[in-house]
């Protein structure tokens, strides 16, 4: 019935727009700023992806091309070696696994305890709340440096232990202040009525609060992952057993390697007459462009799956005043 | 809302499902490198038998692993390929190593800072002075006396090297073995070529009659006159007689294109100092001074310009640019000897095309020796290391004649074989097996070549050590075959006109060479207000010497030099002059006990 109604309202607004699109003519002004904005967004797009284009297409160039810079709009001499020799890395596929593991575990945790975290934070009855909140907060100010975390990591046994990975970010101040501003602004009136139906602090958050708090989760799930892949500098310090190094660390030390390699063929050229295909052997910049592309493609592919949380709305009419 | 919680289910499923067989795949890649280290380990035990016979009484039945902090290696993780195999089987060794290059110098300062940076470590000089007073490193010197290979270079090498630190190590204790240290003399210079030295494309030299080049004076001429006959390389690229570049002028405090020019004529500037040059003889002469050779350079670079000889790209062009236009033969005067490597190859050379050494005759290079006391870095042990006397072995093993042959050429039969004279020759797949990462037969453990070789990426003696085989040098470079081999119609004609056997060879017939002692310690660090002045000083002096380069006419070139050298001394001169005047000290010092010791 109240759907019947809703599209009852909703259906002159939309023939009145139809009308206004046919019955009036756009005179030159309106004509122009259209354009203009088309034009500078069209631009504005370029921008944005034109970088990604470019790498692309400079990772499947012919390399002595690309290193000088020859490629700008298109191809040119397409070949896929560089991807290839990425792929032939010795234990990429374990450092993938570790990677895709860190993701996926220490995302899950940090999702869960910042909504819990968050959504007790701003429960006014919680046990020494402003203490813990500050407590929690003050490590988003306040950070001893890179030797003292080092100590302390490592007197927890956290060097060489997958669990680094993990436990470090499980409490993220950032992502808590994020739930508890988000919970607050939903009304109170919802976590009332499930506590007068008899729901404790736990059915509420499981029941009520945890589905409405989906977007904000999304958001806060969408850091973590990218946080968590992105993530490095932890190998650097902390991990010293291949087995545990991440995809992020391997490429990069793939790079490293490889680079210097690049010249040092380079100048141990002087007396051989050994020079493998120009266009197929590596370069610096076809080196960083195919690792770059390999690193960014999974992390791009995370935002579609999590878009469909980002729905306003979802409360609205949940309270009837 | 239900619906739309099973789509979002199902996609994430899919998704999840795509992500196990994407890592499936990709996994899939390495289990080839998995299987070749599994089924190894069998072979692994059977030979670490055969080492044991040679090591004597150490016990190599429980597998290790070494901990590498190498500030050297450029890849982080566990040496594989066959390397990694060859160390497995003879030591039941796994190399693990730490790359502060990969990682970061945090890596450095945090381990150490634990008071634990590795078992095995290859470190800066200037890290050792530091490691020693606080304990992290071992005391070898009782150690080496029960080395088979090592024991043969104490006297000689190490211990005046730990010697030189005699501020945090007064007994002469060893801690560290220096790196890449040549068994030749501290007066030898084994390469074909001095590091810095005039070198010119033969062809066009030729082209314009190859005039006799008394001085510089006659080398600017010469180069116009190139440039004059070959405006353009054949594919149509401008050629530019000379081409300068900024980005390497950073931390040396003065014109990088400067400094080694400097040094064709006997003054040299030693690394970590800015303000000064040193001659063979000892003379220390501070770079602003009237006479000084780094303003004759720049005066050489000036008239240059004038005659429209340096690369208007120059002020802005980086190395990158300076090596793609090598690569290009677009560059008349070279003197870096590895700059000839860029356009010069063996086809080439048979059509007698390629850069050369051509020596100005008025010029007096200075050249340091052969790394006798080696070059920069050490091999230590980590105070808390757990199998000091494997990791000992170890290192002993990487100076034993099998060692080194190992690091610098691979295996006997695939990378070199002997000749009938009973000297080694590259095979076909040898000479190009480093570039081309030709794959390893898998007795040897399978892989790259390239990929297997060892990340330490240093080694304690270097190959210009003598092989008591053959009675070459380890490097390939040297062997009697390989320069057989790489002998082209450019190398014989060459020798044919300076009557020598090669650009070494010619300046040290013609008295046109001091080759000065390598003197490798550590300086010492600046204090942070030399440190300050230093950069300053370093900054205009970089800025001056380019606009003279680069001045209208002679006028502004002097008028930019007077007030160079009066502005310096108000951003503190003196004290960095006094700072470097004390480092050269110490390395005159050096140079003297180093040649009387010999």
């Amino acid at each position: 019935m109240s759907r019947n109604t809703a599209e009852a309202v909703h259906e002159p607004v939309h023939q009145s727009r139809v009308d206004k699109k046919s019955g009036f003519k756009l005179s030159a002004t309106d004509k122009f700023i259209s354009v203009l904005i088309y034009t500078l967004f069209s631009l504005f797009a370029l921008i944005c992806v034109y970088p990604f284009y470019s790498i692309i297409i400079n990772t499947i160039s012919a390399n002595d091309i690309s290193a000088r810079g020859d490629v700008v709009f298109f191809p040119k001499h397409i070949h896929f070696q560089n991807y290839l020799d990425v792929f032939k890395i010795p234990g990429l596929g374990h450092a993938a696994l570790i990677s895709v593991g860190r993701t996926v575990i220490g995302t899950s945790l940090t999702v869960g305890a910042s909504a819990f975290l968050g959504f007790m934070f701003s429960q006014e009855d919680m046990w020494g709340r402003r203490f813990w909140y500050r407590f929690t907060i003050i490590t988003m100010f306040f950070n001893a440096g890179i030797i003292p975390w080092y100590l302390t990591m490592r007197s927890l046994h956290l060097t060489n232990n997958f669990l680094a990975y993990i436990l470090p970010v499980i409490v993220a101040p950032f992502f808590i202040i994020l739930v508890k501003t988000f919970v607050e602004s939903t009304p109170k009136e919802l976590q009332q009525a499930a506590s007068i139906d008899g729901a404790g602090v736990m059915t509420i958050f499981f029941r009520v609060m945890l589905p409405i708090c989906k977007p904000i989760l999304a958001t806060v799930a969408i850091f973590a992952a990218v946080d968590q892949w992105n993530s490095f500098q932890d190998t650097l310090l902390l991990v010293t057993d291949s087995q545990l190094y991440s995809l992020q660390f391997i490429l990069y030390n793939y790079i490293n390697q490889a680079s210097s390699l690049s010249t040092m063929v380079n100048l141990q050229n002087a007396g051989s007459t050994a020079m493998a295909s120009l266009s197929t052997k590596q370069t610096t910049t076809s080196i960083r462009m195919t690792v770059t592309i390999i690193v960014v493609a999974p992390i791009l592919l995370v935002y579609p799956i999590f878009q469909r949380f980002f729905v306003k709305g979802i409360m609205i009419g949940a309270v009837k005043g | 809302m239900s619906y739309s919680r099973k789509v979002a289910k199902r996609s994430l499923t899919v998704s999840l499902a795509g992500l196990i067989l994407a890592s499936a795949a990709l996994s899939g890649c390495s289990s080839n490198s998995k299987n070749t280290s599994s089924s190894s380990e069998p072979a692994g035990s059977g030979a670490s038998a055969g080492a044991s016979q040679t090591a004597g009484a150490i016990d190599h039945s429980k597998p290790i692993t070494i901990t590498v902090f190498d500030n050297a290696a450029n890849y982080q993780g566990e040496q594989t390929g066959w390397y990694g195999k060859l160390v497995k089987d003879k030591f039941n060794i796994t190399l693990n190593i730490l790359a502060p290059q990969v990682a970061g110098d945090q890596l450095y300062k945090t381990r150490t800072a634990a008071g634990d940076l590795g078992d095995l470590l290859i470190i800066d000089n200037s890290q050792l002075e530091e490691l020693i007073p606080a304990g992290l490193v071992m005391d070898m010197t009782d150690k080496l006396k029960n080395t088979k290979y090592l024991s043969q270079y104490v006297d000689k090498h190490f211990k005046p090297f730990n010697a030189a630190f005699d501020k945090v190590n007064p007994e002469g204790k060893i801690y560290g073995l220096p790196t890449f240290e040549a068994d030749t003399s501290p007066t030898t210079f084994s390469e074909e070529i001095p590091y810095s030295s005039p070198i010119m494309p033969w062809d066009y030299y030729k082209g314009v009659g190859a005039p006799k080049l008394n001085n510089l004076q006659d080398l600017l001429n010469v180069l116009k006159q190139m440039q004059a006959k070959y405006p353009k390389t054949p594919d149509g690229k401008p050629i530019v007689p000379i081409t300068l570049w900024k980005d390497w002028d950073g931390g040396t405090g003065a014109m990088e294109n400067v400094r080694w020019l400097s040094n064709w004529y006997g003054y040299e500037k030693p690394d970590s100092t800015t303000t000064i040059q040193l001659n063979a003889k000892g003379d220390i002469v501070p770079i602003i001074d009237d006479n000084s050779m780094y303003k004759k350079i720049l005066q050489f670079y000036f008239d240059a310009n004038q005659m429209g000889l340096v690369d208007p790209d120059s002020p802005t062009q980086d190395w990158n640019k300076v090596a793609e236009k090598l690569t290009n033969k677009q560059v008349l005067l070279l003197w870096y000897s590895w700059q000839r490597g860029f356009y010069n190859s063996i086809e080439r050379g048979r059509n007698g095309d390629g850069n050369v050494a051509v020596p100005i005759a008025d010029s007096h290079i200075i050249q340091n020796s052969d790394a006798y006391y080696g070059n920069g870095r050490v091999f230590a042990i980590g105070a808390k290391a757990k199998n000091p006397d494997r990791i000992m072995e170890f290192m002993d093993w990487l100076n034993s004649p099998e060692g080194l042959r190992y690091y610098t050429n691979g295996f006997e039969g695939f990378n070199y074989e002997k000749t009938a004279d009973g000297k080694y020759q590259l095979t076909e797949v040898g000479q190009t097996a480093f570039q081309k990462n030709t794959p390893v037969p898998d007795e040897y453990g399978g892989g790259g070549y390239q990929d297997g070789q060892s990340k330490i990426n240093s080694m304690i003696m270097s190959d210009f050590v003598i092989d008591p085989d053959t009675g070459e040098f380890y490097n390939s470079n040297y062997w009697s075959a390989t320069i057989e081999a790489n002998k082209t119609a450019l190398t014989t004609d060459w020798q044919k006109t300076y009557n020598a056997e090669n650009a070494t060879d010619y300046y040290l017939k013609n008295n046109m060479i001091d080759v000065v002692p390598n003197i490798n310690t550590s300086l010492g660090s600046d204090s942070s207000d030399i440190k300050n002045k230093r950069s300053q000083i370093s900054d205009y002096v970089k800025n001056t010497s380019w606009k003279m380069v680069f001045a209208k006419n002679q006028a502004e070139f002097d008028q930019l030099w007077t007030k160079m050298q009066k502005d310096v001394e108000g951003l503190g001169w003196k004290d960095v002059l006094a700072a470097d005047t004390a480092k050269a000290e110490k390395i005159v010092k050096m140079r003297a006990e180093a040649t009387a010791g010999k």
